[in-house]
C-alpha cells in the first residue's frame, strides 16, 4: 500500500518562491508601511538565523554519531575477524547433540 | 525451513561377538577399501551375514551410523527429505485499541530424510538390501560416490540446491542376488563406483564358534550341528541350502528344551529334521520334505557315532 505524502513532505516543494517570500504584495503599497515590512523582514531573518543555528547544533550531533558508529563498527570487524570464520550452520554441520539409538549385532 | 531427523545409531558387537580370522580378515579389508576412498557393498546369499559384517566395518569406522532397509516404495525424496507440512504463523496486534492489526505467515516445512543427514555431517551410511528400492530411487547416490555432490530440490527451505558431501561420508551396502522375491537389478554406474566383495557361507570354525556363543550349548554339540547342518548344505538336494541361522535356530531350541546334541536323542533328530526343512523348502512340498527329512536322520546318526548313551 503506498501512503499519501503530505504537501510538507514533497522534495523541494520548499523551494518554490511565494508571493510572501518572494517580496511581491498584490495590495499597492504605501510609504507607511514601510516599517511594517521592515519589521516583517527583521521577525523572519531571526526565525531563520534561529532554524540555521539548530540545524548547525543537528549537523554537529549527527558528525558526532557517525564517528562513534564508525569506531564501534571497527572495534567489532576486528573481534569477528580474530575469531576466524564461522561455518555456516546448515552447510557444514556444526557439532549437535544426536539422540542415539543402540543396535547391537 | 529446514528440519532433519535426529536419531541416528550407534552398532555395537553382543558380548557373545564371534570374530574368528575368518571375520577379521574381511573386516580389514573393506576397511582398506573404505579408507581407499570406495563404498563397499557385501553381496551374498541370506544367512550370510552381510547386515552384521556392514554393521561390524561401520562399528569400526566409529562414526555415527545412519541406517536404510531398502524398499519397493521409496522414491528419492525418502533418501533425500521433502516438504511435510508447514508452519503457521499469525499475529493479531491491537497495540493501539482502534486499529486491528493481523498478520499472517505461511511457511513450506522442508525435512532432511537420512541420506541427506549423512551426507551433511558425514555419517557412515548403511544401506541395507538396497536392490529391494527401485534403481531410480537410487540415483542420486551416483553423483553422491563419484563427485561428492548431493543434488537437492531447488525449493529446499531457501537453501542451495547443492550439498558437498563430507569428507568422513562412508557408504556400505548389503544385497542378495540369489533373492527372487521384491529386488531389482543395480544400475551398472553404482555398481561399477563401489567395491563388491561377494560373502559365501562362514567357515566351519567360524559357524562353530558363532553356534556355540549364540546358544550356550558345549563346543562339541555346536559342532556336531554345524557339521550336520553343513553336510545337508554340501549335499545339493535341497532347493536351499540350510545356513548359519539355521544352525543357531537348532542349537538355542535345544538350549530351550533342555536338549542335547547327542544322537541318543530323539529331541535334537526332531528338532534338526524341522527346522533344517523349514530352512531348505520354499513351497515345502511332500516329496522334497521327506528327501530332506530322510537326509537328515542319515547326517545326525553320521555325526554322533561313538556318542556316550
Amino acid at each position: 500500500m503506498t501512503a499519501t505524502k503530505g504537501a510538507t513532505e514533497i522534495k523541494g516543494l520548499r523551494d518554490i518562491r511565494s508571493m510572501r517570500s518572494s517580496g511581491r504584495c498584490p495590495i499597492l503599497r504605501l510609504q507607511s508601511s514601510a516599517y511594517l515590512t521592515l519589521y516583517m523582514l527583521r521577525a523572519e531573518k531571526e526565525r531563520l538565523d534561529k532554524e540555521a543555528a539548530a540545524l548547525k547544533r543537528r549537523r554537529q550531533a549527527i558528525e558526532r554519531r557517525l564517528e562513534e558508529i564508525q569506531a564501534q563498527m571497527q572495534r567489532l570487524e576486528r573481534s569477528v575477524r580474530a575469531e576466524g570464520p564461522k561455518e555456516s550452520s546448515t552447510r557444514t554441520g556444526p557439532e549437535r547433540t544426536w539422540r542415539t539409538f543402540s543396535l547391537r549385532y | 525451513m529446514i528440519e532433519e531427523l535426529t536419531t541416528v545409531i550407534k552398532p555395537g558387537p553382543v558380548p557373545d561377538f564371534v570374530e574368528t580370522a575368518f571375520v577379521k580378515d574381511l573386516t580389514e579389508r573393506a576397511l582398506g577399501y573404505i579408507r581407499a576412498g570406495f563404498p563397499v557393498h557385501f553381496r551374498g546369499a541370506s544367512g550370510t551375514g552381510k547386515t552384521t559384517l556392514a554393521l561390524h566395518v561401520a562399528s569400526r569406522l566409529g562414526r555415527q551410523v545412519i541406517l536404510i532397509h531398502g524398499d519397493e516404495q521409496y522414491t528419492s525424496t525418502d533418501l533425500v527429505g521433502g516438504e511435510y507440512g508447514y508452519h503457521l504463523r499469525k499475529v493479531v496486534d491491537r497495540f493501539v485499541s482502534r486499529v486491528l492489526k493481523v498478520e499472517e505467515n505461511m511457511i513450506r516445512r522442508w525435512v532432511d530424510n537420512r541420506l541427506t543427514v549423512a551426507c551433511k555431517y558425514g555419517f557412515t551410511l548403511v544401506y541395507d538390501e538396497f536392490t529391494r528400492s527401485r534403481p531410480e530411487a537410487n540415483n542420486i547416490l551416483l553423483s553422491i560416490l563419484q563427485e561428492r555432490v548431493l543434488d537437492l530440490p531447488v525449493g529446499r527451505g531457501g537453501e542451495e540446491s547443492y550439498l558437498r558431501v563430507h569428507p568422513d561420508f562412508t557408504a556400505l551396502f548389503t544385497s542378495n542376488p540369489e533373492e527372487y522375491a521384491g529386488v531389482h537389478r543395480t544400475q551398472d554406474a553404482l555398481r561399477d563406483r563401489m567395491v563388491t566383495m561377494d560373502l559365501d557361507h562362514f567357515d566351519e570354525e567360524t559357524e562353530i564358534a558363532i553356534t556355540q556363543a549364540k546358544s550356550g550349548l558345549a563346543r562339541k554339540e555346536a559342532e556336531r550341528i554345524v557339521k550336520v547342518v553343513r553336510a545337508v548344505r554340501a549335499s545339493d538336494v535341497c532347493e536351499f541350502g540350510p545356513t548359519i541361522r539355521g544352525a543357531i535356530m537348532i542349537a538355542r531350541s535345544l538350549a530351550v528344551l533342555n536338549g542335547h546334541a547327542k544322537g541318543s536323542e530323539d529331541l535334537f533328530r526332531q528338532v534338526c529334521e524341522d527346522i533344517v526343512v523349514s530352512e531348505t523348502n520354499r513351497v515345502g512340498t511332500r516329496g522334497n520334505r521327506a528327501k530332506v527329512r530322510e537326509l537328515v536322520r542319515t547326517f545326525v546318526r553320521q555325526y554322533s557315532q561313538g556318542d556316550a548313551r
